[in-house]
């Protein structure tokens, strides 16, 4: 009997497990931004950041390494690399927050949902908090995810010359698209 | 003749002139293809030591062209680049190189395969991350 009653608990704690452990994961989600002027054309693209998503908790964790931008000019991207991110000294950039407003979305039902995101984001060593909307799409299992943030470079600390000032964009679109699978 | 000599000057000083213009503004992105490796490691050894000190294997690593070999355990393709993840086994980290489309044949790379991979190390995040790879013999 006492056994029984130890399967039985067993199953159950698996059953409720499964049902919050809701974490989704991404390798390849796209970040990229645009900090043109009408002087320059400047946009480069991250293939490769990292992100896990718990359903449960709408907590949002992105990491993504600052020298896997690719720029069309190899000349701005070293520039970009050594100058203004320093990533030598700091590799990555990170966010940490959460959805909160979650009971808005249903990450079991097919549809596109409004998401309200709030955190800490980390560029250039500096952390800033942050808000920004993003838009959950929910179909047949798979999530995606986008969003779009402004970032001016003052804010962390990176500091743009004199003479190249005009060139580069105040206010830096970030966008980010990003597909999950379950962890 | 004086005058011959400086027009011969000036277009000599104008050909470097442009020469120099297209080397910097239009120089061809750094490979790991044409460049020794620095470092030569297998997937294992070079994921222990990012797991064990982040820091100290940026500092090592970073910007280096580094050899790694390990088995293919996926091949992927976005817009820009090809993947090829080496896994490592009983891990949920692994190496990801990514080849600039023009640098990688895909016929010649399959899961399952012992490869010798070239690139340049970006960092660690889940994986340890390397760039513009090249395949390797």
């Amino acid at each position: 009997m006492k056994t029984l009653k130890l399967i039985l608990i067993a199953f159950l704690m698996i059953g409720v497990q499964s049902l919050f452990a809701q974490k989704y994961i991404s390798k390849d989600g796209h970040v990229w931004f645009n900090a043109s002027t009408p002087l320059e054309n400047i946009e480069a693209h991250n293939r490769q950041s990292a992100s896990i998503l718990d359903a449960a908790t709408g907590e949002l964790v992105f990491n993504i390494l600052i020298k896997s931008f690719e720029f069309k000019a190899t000349l701005m991207q070293e520039h970009f690399n050594e100058n203004y991110m320093e990533s030598g000294k700091f590799p990555k950039a990170t966010f940490k927050g959460k959805i909160t407003n979650l009971s808005a979305i249903n990450f079991a039902k097919n549809g596109s949902y409004n998401a309200d995101i709030t955190g800490d984001l980390t560029i250039h060593g500096v952390t800033k908090p942050i808000n920004t909307k993003g838009l959950i799409v929910i179909k047949e299992g798979v999530i995606t995810g986008t969003s779009k943030f402004i970032v001016e470079p003052k804010d962390y600390n990176i500091i743009i010359p004199k003479l190249v000032e005009g060139k580069i964009a105040k206010q830096i679109e970030v966008n980010v698209d990003i597909t999950y699978k379950k962890m | 003749m004086m005058k011959k000599l400086i027009i011969v000057g000036l277009v000599v000083a104008i050909v470097v002139a442009i020469g120099v213009y297209l080397y910097v503004f239009h120089k061809p992105a750094r490979t790991a293809a044409s460049e020794e490796a620095t470092f030569s490691v297998t997937t294992s050894n070079l994921l222990s030591e990012f797991e064990a000190d982040e820091n100290a294997a940026n500092a090592k690593y970073l910007e280096k062209v580094i050899k790694v070999s390990g088995v293919v355990s996926s091949v992927t393709e976005n817009d820009a680049a090809i993947i090829v993840y080496l896994a490592e086994p009983e891990s949920t980290s692994g190496v990801s190189c990514s080849f600039l489309k023009s640098d990688l044949d895909k016929s010649k790379i399959a899961v399952g395969d012992k490869v010798f991979i070239k690139g340049i190390c970006a960092g660690y995040l889940m994986d340890v991350m390397l760039n513009r790879c090249a395949l390797g013999m």
